[in-house]
């Protein structure tokens, strides 16, 4: 039989980083039944375990952090975030998996996970009128910045904004990684280098507002960053946000679309932080579409799997999840499954070239965009 | 038949409270109420019972059986039920809410709406109504079965007349009546829809709220798919379905498609412990999952599972059924269900098993969830109009942490769950315990005295009445009742035969009695409907003309005739004949009868200064009976004043312990410290008790509050390690406990399989493990399953684990010390969850040690012949309904003597016992039914068989030289009569010679086709009136003697039966433990085995002598026995039975 000896001081700092909840759990077992990548991960042991301060399991690595999970627990623990807490330990310990390293490693010397050149962030906006000097400061994930199909979700963004008169300024290559895939990965002496010196950059432009393209890295600038000494200087809000405001304010009319869609929640716009409603009002007020909705959705939604470091990792496990939520949609017979999230778009689009599924994938900002073309 | 009150059932009377001084006001008829009523009203106040729905009885009507013991539910409540709704001191006001309360303690206010029921008391229940009404309505009850608009609530429901639920029915009344058929076919014209609500006043002293609760709507858990998937239940639906007398008639079968379940599944906590719906334990659902999941498995379910966390079997012998649970074949497994899915056609429930880590996806036929409790419909409106508050959950709450039944205003309590959830019994322990705090505001207590006057003296020879009741075209739509009214002329001795449309009316019984006048008969029998609910209404007629009410029969040939034979009016007018003859040659007999009075001492002997025992005398003193408290130390405060907080609130044991002394002080209880009782004798109302300094007391009542003692480990290394404490040391060091890692160990000589839990371990040891947390200590908690049962306990468990203290669960069957060691510094447990061994620095280990029984008491107890339990702690008379009474009469428990306990549980059986011995005590004499027991001291040869046999220790005497029977401990079942070899003792009604000429009548004529069955009249009697009641057929040959216990059956009764040419004979009784006689009928048991052997060696096939034991609402088991007895009349051949009674003749 095994042994294991319980470690107060390691408990002690993943309890922190779970807000004070890992000890909550009392081991019902009900996280590890609904884990969408179920049986993949056992949630209930590598909570046990961390209860007792031994954080050895690996298969944490596979967590999509979505936190399906926790709207199932009776007890209120933040169990990613008791995951999350754990991958430190595990990280200090050099046990993480090679890609994702890899990907810390292009961060590093890059700035972004893809490892594209620091000069190249701003190709996106090529064509387009950024302006500076405005005081919304538009903030976006480098995959808005550098993947090709990401950048027309970019490139909509600017354009919708323009036309509600919002001027927009932006870093250019000043702009670095907010850090998600490192607070993934544990690495948190790293992150807190990064929060801080990107915290710098928005400084220098003294915004009144700061918009994110990503669900993940509004997380970063608004949760984690304070948790990192880094306090980013103006509001931080998700663009789906600032347009629903727009909208219902009277300041952006949408076009009309003829059209079926349905809504995926992003885990990290929905679960992560509440905003559930904005991107459907957003939707809804698109003339002539139809907005429906999948049999899971806001706070019980399903995941992308391309959270947690997945994304990066070629987490086998995750496809599935990807392919369950595609099926879901499909279920509603919408023409498109419309999100808000990069890796989203990206992870449905991955598989939609692999397995046939009649959908087409887009932003919010992108079905926007096109009924004011 | 203790209880044949003689008066009119009590919603009759108008309840003349003068002054408001004398009346205790009772909101809701469930268990709670009920048991509230009755002791208030036995100790002499008037009640006044309030309830809600058209009957009390609340839940537990409702239930098939009850756990631990599996009796049967409404077995044991009915004859509460019946002895509230005869009582003389209770106004029973059904339908009613209370709307206002004004004054204060001592004087309240009452204004009670009550609204129509639109049935009057002239119904019968004959049930023609409910086969006309058109309105099918699905019974809420059970979510299957259907009813109509015009219902009965339940078969034994009292009051017991039908009630209209005018939201369903198609008349609003008094506007729009559309439909009378109801009207028409009621031949009493006791349907009246020109009722309106009414307004009661009524002045009380104080009130008891014992409103119960309500259960969770299940819908809103929707992962567990209850009201989209037909096959998943709620755990009272499965408990209908497994009762007799529910939609199923006791089967199993799945509501989607009537298949047999084979794969059954319980889930437990379905809502409860959880932040998302009800963060608290609903404390009784453990207990009745594993019922549910053992009684499924005797319903024929092969494969039973049960999804818990921690089993909450924290009770007096519910370790012992938990393990019953598992040596049955019910598979527990540790785990909550996560869904609930439907996949191709089966229902699947998915959840992690979390002891083997499996991720479980496995199919059921049918799944059972246990919904949380929660307060009352309604409660937050009615605590506005009593003017108390309700707590954080929304149930009432105490005045402070360790006042179970006392509200936040002077005057009012509370007892049962409205508290929160609590089970049957513990909701029985505090309605004694609210009435005796309610008492303390009664100014004076006036039992009730039954004065009358009997005018007509002159018995013998006997001129009998007989009267033959039509019900209707309930008797006499099958019956020919002329004809048995001429039969009966032809009996000697009948002065006057006539028949009554409805011999029951109140015009009736006025009529009956001017006969009796008139004719001056001297004996009465009535040929109606049941005993059981009827004779006291004959009894009343009697009264009335000044007959001695004791000279009354019936013979029921309703609900045991006509309505069970009627396609076959020949047979069951033949039947109906035998029946009058066989009462009218047992009228002959009876003799007059008085209820004995047998004077008592008002002094109460309270054994045990501990918080039990201090509360017990305080109560007694306080309503005016002495009160003598008896403390071995030199102190009072027992366990409790060596304890720092208390848990799980933390408030000062000091301050309970103070409080209570000065109270023990201001009532004026005499105490005597540095005591010990010497020696006692005697019996209910009459002790003799001589003390250790010589003194000698008459006390009528004793309460055992003696305490138990704290389990010392004489393993774990306690006493040889060093830092390693009880429980209680760490009171004593005032948590002061050395080192920074703190382990505590949890079921130290609990659950070790010779004991079960310890109870209070749970809580005191989290309250603890917290408090170190506090003060910057790393603690960890060992533990089996975490029993923290009420809302406190579990929030503080909640706390517990939010702060940092480490729970590691280790197996729950096995004794601890196999689940734990030690190695150097370090502790190496058994941890389940992880499946592995965790080692745990320790500086010091904290013992969670059980409660023992106290050695000390073994004298006394031996000297009062009060038993001990298989834990050896003082056994009660009945676990669910006697939790305070000890089996002896006069002898009631107290505290942990009875079993481990908390604290504030100690406060309420203190007072639930002191309120029994007040009851007891009350009136100044004890009052008895005169059905006893009496021995001719000629006939008897001094052998003591019956004082072997006597459950009661009724019989006293020594061998060869004299026997006698006390009437005050004597309960008339009969057991001695059977038992006495030579026919020397007599029971009043039942004497051998009343019963064998009963049977001789009833075999007079063709008793080659007249099978006899003997019933009990308490499960088998009762059996038989609801084969009536729910008209099912069976054939007409068997007849049947009514007797009240079935182990009355003697060797002459068979022999006779027999003799006479019956073809065959059937005993019938109550099951094992539901008898009603302290297991007297097993010697019911060992008796036919020994006859049947007998039979045997005579030549009698043992299908003609049969032995069967049923409850009351097994009518198919009745109905078995009756087509097994009308198959071996047709069977038995008049050869088989001449063989028979030439081989009988040989034997004497």
């Amino acid at each position: 039989m095994a042994r294991l000896r319980l470690d107060f001081e390691v408990r002690d700092r993943v309890m922190k980083h779970s807000y004070g909840t890992l000890s909550l759990c009392y081991q019902c077992g009900v996280c590890t039944a609904s884990c969408l990548i179920s049986p993949g991960i056992s949630v209930r042991r590598i909570i046990r375990e961390a209860q007792i301060g031994v954080v050895t399991r690996e298969d944490s690595w596979k967590c999509l952090t979505c936190r399906y999970c926790e709207t199932t627990c009776p007890r209120g623990v933040r169990i990613a975030d008791v995951i999350l807490g754990g991958r430190i330990v595990l990280y200090e310990r050099k046990v993480a998996p090679e890609k994702l390293v890899d990907t810390l490693w292009r961060v590093y010397e890059t700035g972004n996970p893809l490892g594209s050149p620091r000069r190249e962030r701003g190709v996106w906006a090529r064509g387009l009128s950024v302006e500076s000097g405005g005081d919304v400061l538009l903030y976006t994930c480098c995959m808005n910045a550098y993947d090709r199909r990401l950048q027309k979700v970019t490139r909509s963004l600017v354009e919708v904004l323009a036309r509600a008169g919002v001027r927009v300024t932006y870093a250019w290559d000043g702009e670095g990684c907010c850090g998600d895939i490192v607070y993934s990965v544990g690495e948190e002496y790293f992150l807190e280098e990064l929060a801080q010196g990107n915290v710098e950059v928005m400084e220098r432009f003294k915004p009144t507002l700061i918009v994110v393209t990503s669900p993940h890295a509004y997380n970063m600038l608004v949760n984690v960053y304070p948790r990192y000494k880094a306090k980013p200087p103006a509001p931080v809000v998700h663009y789906t946000q600032l347009l629903a405001e727009l909208i219902t304010s009277g300041r952006l009319k949408p076009g009309r679309l003829d059209a079926k869609v349905t809504y995926h929640d992003p885990c990290y716009l929905g679960r992560w932080n509440n905003v559930y409603e904005e991107p459907r009002t957003i939707l809804q007020h698109v003339e002539g579409l139809k907005l429906v909705e999948m049999e899971h959705n806001r706070s019980n939604s399903l995941c992308c799997g391309g959270g947690g470091g997945a994304f990066w990792s070629e987490n086998i496990e995750a496809r599935s999840v990807t392919r369950r939520r595609l099926r879901e949609a499909t279920a509603t017979e919408s023409q498109a499954m419309v999100t808000a999230c990069p890796y989203c778009i990206r992870m449905f689009e991955d598989e939609l070239k692999i397995s046939k599924y009649p959908l087409v994938v887009s932003d919010v900002v992108e079905v926007l965009a096109s009924t004011l073309r | 038949m203790s209880s044949a009150h003689v008066h009119a059932p009590s919603e009759y009377r108008d309840l003349k409270v003068e002054g408001g001084g004398g009346a205790v006001l009772v909101i809701g008829g469930g268990i709670a109420g009920i048991q509230a009523a009755l002791d208030a009203a036995n100790a002499g106040a008037k009640v006044v019972l309030v309830e809600r729905s058209p009957a009390i009885g609340g839940v537990m009507a409702f239930l098939d059986k009850t756990f631990p013991t599996l009796d049967c539910s409404i077995c044991i409540e009915a004859p509460k039920i019946g002895d509230v709704i005869r009582h003389p001191n209770i106004e029973v006001i059904t339908l009613a809410e209370v709307v206002d309360v004004k004054g204060g303690p001592g004087s309240f206010e009452v204004t009670i709406l009550q609204k129509p029921r639109y049935v009057t008391p002239d119904c019968t229940k004959c049930g023609k109504c409910e086969e006309v009404c058109p309105v099918v309505v699905f019974n809420p009850l059970d979510g299957t079965s259907v009813r109509k608009a015009i219902y009965l609530p339940y078969p034994q429901a009292e009051p017991g007349w039908y009630v209209v639920d005018v939201e369903r029915c198609l008349n609003k009344p008094p506007g729009y009546m559309p439909c009378d058929r109801c009207m028409t076919v009621c031949d009493r014209r006791a349907i009246d829809f020109t009722m309106t609500p009414r307004i009661i006043k009524r002045n009380v002293a104080s009130i008891i709220v014992a409103a119960g609760f309500k259960l969770a709507d299940a819908r809103k858990f929707k992962e567990y798919g209850y009201g989209v998937y037909p096959d998943v239940l709620l755990s009272y639906e499965l408990d209908r379905l497994m009762n007799a007398s529910g939609p199923t008639n006791g089967e199993v079968l799945r509501p989607s498609d009537g298949r047999h379940v084979e794969k059954l599944l319980i889930v437990s906590c379905a809502g409860s412990r959880d932040r998302r719906y009800y963060e608290y334990c609903s404390r009784f659902c453990c207990m009745y999952n594993l019922k549910h999941a053992i009684l499924a498995k005797s319903h024929g379910v092969k494969h039973v599972k049960m999804l818990f966390m921690d089993v909450r079997a924290f009770g007096k012998g519910f370790e012992s059924f938990y393990r019953r649970a598992l040596d049955e074949g019910v598979e527990i497994v540790r785990g909550k269900l996560a869904r609930v899915e439907e996949e191709g056609g089966k229902l699947v429930a998915v959840y992690e098993d979390t002891l083997s880590g499996k991720v479980v996806r496995e199919d059921f036929d049918m799944i059972v969830i246990a919904p949380p409790v929660e307060p009352p419909e309604g409660l937050d409106r009615l605590a506005k109009i009593l003017g108390v508050e309700v707590g954080k959950y929304g149930f009432l709450k105490p005045r402070t942490p360790w006042s179970p039944v006392e509200t936040t205003r002077p005057g009012i309590y509370m007892c049962g769950a409205v508290a929160e959830p609590k089970d049957i019994s513990d909701s029985v322990q505090e309605a004694g315990a609210a009435v005796a705090m309610a008492l303390q505001h009664v100014e004076e207590l006036k039992p009730y005295e039954e004065e009358f006057e009997e005018t007509i003296t002159e018995l013998e020879p006997p001129r009998i009445g007989f009267f033959v009741c039509h019900c209707g075209t309930n008797i006499a739509g099958v019956i020919d009742v002329a004809s048995v009214r001429e039969f009966a002329k032809t009996i000697p001795g009948v002065i006057h035969s006539e028949n009554l449309v409805f011999a029951c009316s109140a015009a009736s019984v006025d009529y009956i009695a001017q006969v009796i006048r008139e004719k001056k008969l001297n004996r009465l029998v009535v040929a109606a409907c049941s005993p059981a609910t009827h004779l006291r209404v004959f009894m009343t007629a009697a009264r009335k003309a000044g007959l001695n009410p004791y000279l009354v029969d019936m013979a029921n040939i309703r609900n045991l005739d006509s309505w069970v034979h009627s396609a076959h009016p020949r047979e069951a007018t033949e039947k109906a004949k035998d029946f009058v003859r066989a009462a009218i040659a047992r009228a002959r007999k009876l003799k007059p009868g008085r209820p004995l009075r047998l004077p008592v001492v008002r002094r109460v002997l309270v054994v045990g200064g501990g918080i039990a025992g201090m509360k017990a005398a305080a109560a007694v003193a306080k309503a005016g009976i002495e009160a003598v408290l008896v403390e071995k130390s030199d102190s009072l405060g027992g366990m409790l004043k060596e304890l720092y907080t208390l848990a799980p609130e933390g408030y000062e044991a000091r301050r309970v312990v103070e409080e209570a002394v000065a109270e023990v002080k201001s009532a004026g209880v005499k105490v005597y410290l540095n005591t010990l009782v010497k020696r006692v004798e005697g019996f209910a109302g009459n002790f003799r008790v001589e003390l250790s300094n010589g003194e000698i007391l008459d006390v009528g009542a004793i309460i055992i509050a003696t305490g138990a003692r704290v389990h010392v480990p004489e393993y774990l290394g306690y006493g040889k390690v060093n830092n390693m404490y009880t429980l209680l040391d760490v009171e004593r060091a005032r948590y002061d406990i050395p080192g920074d890692n703190i382990a505590f160990i949890a079921c130290v000589g609990s659950r070790n399989g010779k004991r079960g839990c310890s109870r209070y371990c749970c809580t005191t040891m989290i309250h603890q493990a917290l408090e170190l947390k506090r003060r910057g200590k790393n603690v960890v908690v060992v533990y089996k399953d975490i029993r923290t049962y009420t809302p406190e306990a579990e929030a503080l468990y909640k706390e517990a684990a939010r702060e940092g203290v480490v729970f590691l669960k280790v197996n729950s069957i096995k004794p601890i010390e196999e689940s734990v060691r030690f190695e150097n510094g370090s502790i190496v447990v058994l941890e389940e969850l992880l499946g592995a061994e965790v080692e745990v620095p320790v500086d010091s280990i904290v013992l969670a040690t059980a409660l023992d029984p106290n050695p000390e008491v073994e004298e006394l107890l031996l000297q009062l012949k009060v038993p001990k339990d298989a834990e050896g702690f003082l056994l009660e008379a009945h676990p669910k309904l006697g939790p305070v009474d000890s089996p002896v009469g006069g002898v009631y428990i107290a505290g942990v003597a009875q079993g481990p306990k908390d604290v504030k549980e100690s406060i309420a059986q203190g007072l639930a016992a002191a309120a029994r011995a007040i009851a007891l005590l009350a009136k100044g004499y004890i009052e008895k039914e005169p059905l006893i027991a009496r021995i001719d001291d000629e006939k008897c040869i001094k052998c003591g068989a019956c004082a072997r046999v006597c459950t009661y220790g009724a019989i006293k005497g020594e061998i060869k030289k004299k026997f006698e029977v006390i009437p005050a401990l004597c309960e008339g079942c009969g057991n001695c009569v059977a038992e006495c070899p030579v026919g020397a003792i007599t029971l009043p009604g039942y004497g051998e010679e009343e019963v064998l000429k009963q049977i001789e009548e009833m075999l007079a004529e063709e008793p080659e086709r007249k099978p006899i069955a003997f019933t009990c009249f308490w499960c088998s009697y009762a059996a038989a009136d609801n084969a009536g009641i729910f008209k099912v057929q069976y054939p007409t040959s068997p007849r049947v003697v009514r007797l009240p216990c079935s182990s009355r059956v003697s060797w002459k009764m068979v022999k006779k039966a027999f003799e006479l040419g019956a073809p065959a004979v059937a005993i019938t009784g109550c099951r094992l433990q539901d008898c009603h006689y302290q297991y007297a009928n097993k010697h019911t048991v060992r008796r036919y085995e020994h006859w049947k052997r007998r039979l045997q060696n005579l030549g009698v096939r043992p299908e003609r002598f049969v032995l069967r034991l049923f409850g009351a609402p097994d009518v198919p088991d009745f109905v078995e026995v009756m087509n097994h007895l009308d198959r071996m009349a047709k069977e038995v051949s008049r050869e088989e039975i001449e063989a028979t009674k030439a081989r009988l003749k040989e034997v004497k």
